[in-house]
């Protein structure tokens, strides 16, 4: 998929645009204020979805105009997940449940099934519409979701309720959605910006058994070998001390390290003496990370779905040409086909607790000052 | 906002099923006839039930048989609940077993006093604290949404609600004119494309118990005993029977196999539901004015658990469960 259509999300405003914002209190995630990687670009669809962020699931779609929404994945009537709903053809959620209709744009219900001006309730096409059960599937409770729109509601009558769900803002930036969990989006300024041109990209998503904070000090310390990209990012030994910078909520951290991480003969140095120089910058509250090497560029979100558990999402893009990109992707699919991304990337996270690193220092003292812990990290919470 | 503000302000600011065990009631556990010498096991609120028959005679104890036995105070020790055999179940009292009384049974009019046969029963089990299969039951539109095929859809001339409760019940009645037939029911209805429908829900508070009428002219008459026994807070286990009136044969035969069709549909969105209900949450739910039977459920609920927090388990003057309902269920001539 080209970045440049997800690019732009100030985006067209939804159909009950005007209307006033819901005043209902976001709920709490478990997850410090900040844009929080929730999805690649890749795996929102038509389709509402449920991604885990925290301790809460956020239903994620995307609406007629292809922007991204983001709404609490629960209905504020009677709390069934808006990701077990569908889009209408006039472009609102659909609760699965009750029919209530929400606007992805503010979160505004806009339409309650059967909801009329007086209690009479002609005959019109618009109620007869309001089915989930539309095949025999669907009778037997299966509930096979058909690529079609469920029936459009119409304007709203008036008789909904002021209130709505809640809606948190999204952002597409490097093929990464992100969300806005902070209280008021205005304060939302520095939105991640697109860096890549999204040519040649190699896609990965795992899930880890690790925390969110183990997993931010491991791609500070060998990106490489977290991602499985050690023959671009280095996986092997460092060759000097990390260069370490502190620019606000960021961390830049520079170093060097040998390509391949062969064990050492006794006593003998490497046997590869190919090195590559790389550059981290991550932002230390979420852990959203960009990694530059000369053959490669990549963009790392994490995500806290659990006390010990995170989910990566990783974009790159070989600069190198076409076959190295090919190589990497193949060797990609074959990682994740054999289960060994996902077993490489816990050892390095396990191993940060020991690892003396200037970079993994810098991070901690970083993330100590700012007050960076996630509550969904220290509690068993859920929901 | 008019519509909606009158039922938001009518109902409990949270409702927390599941977090509290009413007693003293009866709780059709079991059909009857479904309970041979090999035992059967139940549960209500968690507590184990164990039905056998000994040389014919159907026991209720808290324990296999010849298990030793140190009976709880929900049988004073005794290992043997109190029991009572009545519409084709077995009824067992969850409470002080010096209050059991068969008076506090529920009337159930339409239903024989001995049971209907086995292929009018089915035994559904949803993944949810039993509130919440209640609250679906006295809920409307839901059915528009999800049962449309079985039930119709909510196009109709006219639609009126009308709730009703005492300290124990809630009833709901729904009466709509001129709906179309629904999918399940034209090939019984040759020749008619309306129909006038009137369904009474009756919601027994302590036991989960539902009565349900649902008159469809021209059509059927569906009466059906629908417990919600609360096994534990994300298992209810409904031991349904149903007593079809006023259709052909083979509809009749072939009527109770409609219960696991509605239950997977109801329990795809219930066994979610639970979860969320489960957990303490600073939103309160929103509701539009169709959701006016459901909120007065809660608000009876949260009255009748406070009472009994404070120690009373009393049945008040309006509250007797064993009021005749015949007529509050549109079976009386005329009604």
């Amino acid at each position: 998929m080209a970045l440049s259509a997800d690019a732009g999300t100030s985006s067209p405003a939804g159909p009950a645009a005007g209307r006033t914002v819901p005043r209902r209190p976001k709920p709490d995630l478990g997850v410090v204020p900040g844009w929080w990687p929730i999805a690649l670009s890749e795996e929102v669809g038509r389709h509402p979805k449920a991604f885990r962020l925290g301790i809460r699931d956020i239903a994620v779609y995307r609406d007629l105009q292809g922007v991204v929404r983001a709404v609490d994945d629960s209905c504020p009537h009677r709390r069934l997940p808006l990701s077990m709903g569908r889009i209408t053809e006039d472009g609102y959620l659909q609760c699965a449940y009750h029919g209530w209709c929400f606007d992805g744009a503010t979160g505004v219900c806009t339409a309650i099934p059967n909801l009329q001006e007086g209690e009479k309730i002609p005959a019109s096409i618009r109620v007869a519409a309001f089915s989930t059960a539309e095949n025999v599937a669907d009778v037997l409770g299966w509930n096979l979701r058909t690529g079609a729109l469920a029936p459009a509601v119409g304007p709203p009558t008036g008789e909904e309720p002021e209130d709505g769900t809640t809606m948190f803002e999204t952002h597409v930036a490097d093929g990464l959605v992100v969300m806005w969990t902070g209280e008021d989006a205005s304060d939302a300024a520095t939105r991640p910006r697109s860096h890549g041109s999204g040519e040649r990209a190699i896609v990965g998503r795992m899930e880890l058994r690790a925390p969110h904070a183990r997993l931010a000090e491991a791609l500070v310390w060998n990106p490489g070998a977290v991602l499985g990209l050690g023959p671009l990012l280095g996986a092997g030994d460092d060759l000097f001390d990390a260069d370490v910078e502190v620019d606000g909520d960021t961390l830049t951290v520079r170093r060097e390290r040998y390509a391949t991480a062969l064990k050492r003969v006794g006593t003998y140095g490497a046997v590869s003496k190919r090195s590559i120089a790389t550059r981290v910058t991550m932002v230390a509250d979420t852990g959203l990370t960009r990694v530059e090497a000369p053959g490669l560029r990549a963009v790392v979100g994490l995500t806290p779905i659990g006390p010990y558990r995170t989910i990566v999402r990783w974009r790159a893009e070989a600069t190198g040409g076409a076959l190295p990109a090919a190589l990497v992707k193949l060797a990609t699919v074959g990682r994740r086909a054999t289960g060994r991304d996902v077993n490489a990337a816990e050892r390095v996270a396990d191993a940060t607790e020991r690892a003396m690193d200037r970079g993994i220092d810098g991070l901690r003292e970083l993330r100590a000052a700012r007050g960076s812990i996630h509550a969904s990290e220290k509690t068993g919470a859920h929901r | 906002m008019s519509t909606l503000t009158a039922p938001e302000r009518e109902a409990p600011a949270t409702f927390r099923p599941g977090t509290f065990r009413l007693r003293d009631t009866w709780f059709p556990l079991v059909h009857a006839n479904q309970v041979g010498r090999k035992p059967v096991r139940r549960a209500m609120h968690g507590h184990p039930v164990v039905f056998w028959r000994d040389n014919g005679r159907l026991r209720a104890t808290e324990h296999l048989p010849g298990a030793p036995r140190h009976g709880s105070e929900l049988t004073a020790g005794s290992g043997e609940f109190p029991l009572v055999e009545r519409y084709g179940y077995a009824w067992v009292w969850y409470g002080d077993p010096a209050n059991a009384s068969a008076d506090l049974l529920p009337c159930v009019p339409h239903i024989p006093v001995e049971g209907m046969p086995r292929r009018f029963q089915a035994n559904v089990v949803f993944d949810c604290t039993y509130e919440l299969v209640c609250e679906n039951l006295l809920d409307l539109t839901h059915a528009d949404f999800l049962h449309s095929a079985l039930t119709g859809d909510a196009l109709s001339e006219d639609d009126e609600i009308f709730v009703e409760s005492t300290s124990e019940t809630v009833t709901m009645t729904r009466v709509a004119h001129g709906r179309d037939i629904p999918k399940m029911q034209q090939p019984m209805l040759k020749g008619h494309d309306k129909q006038d429908v009137h369904i009474v829900t009756i919601t027994y508070l302590r036991s989960g118990v539902c009565v349900l009428h649902g008159n469809y002219t021209p059509g059927m008459s569906i009466r059906m005993l629908h417990p919600c026994n609360p096994e534990t807070r994300s298992r209810t286990r409904t031991p349904v029977t149903f007593n079809p009136q006023d259709m052909p044969a083979l509809g009749r035969a072939l009527f109770p196999f409609s219960a696991h069709m509605v239950g997977r549909q109801d329990n795809w969105a219930v066994r979610v539901q639970n979860e969320s209900y489960m957990r303490p949450r600073p939103n309160s739910d929103l509701s539009s004015r169709f959701d006016k039977a459901g909120l007065r459920y809660r608000k009876v609920y949260q009255a009748l658990v406070a009472r009994q927090q404070q120690g009373d388990f009393s049945y008040l003057a309006d509250g007797d469960p064993g009021r005749d309902t015949t007529k509050e269920l549109g079976l009386a001539p005329g009604a």
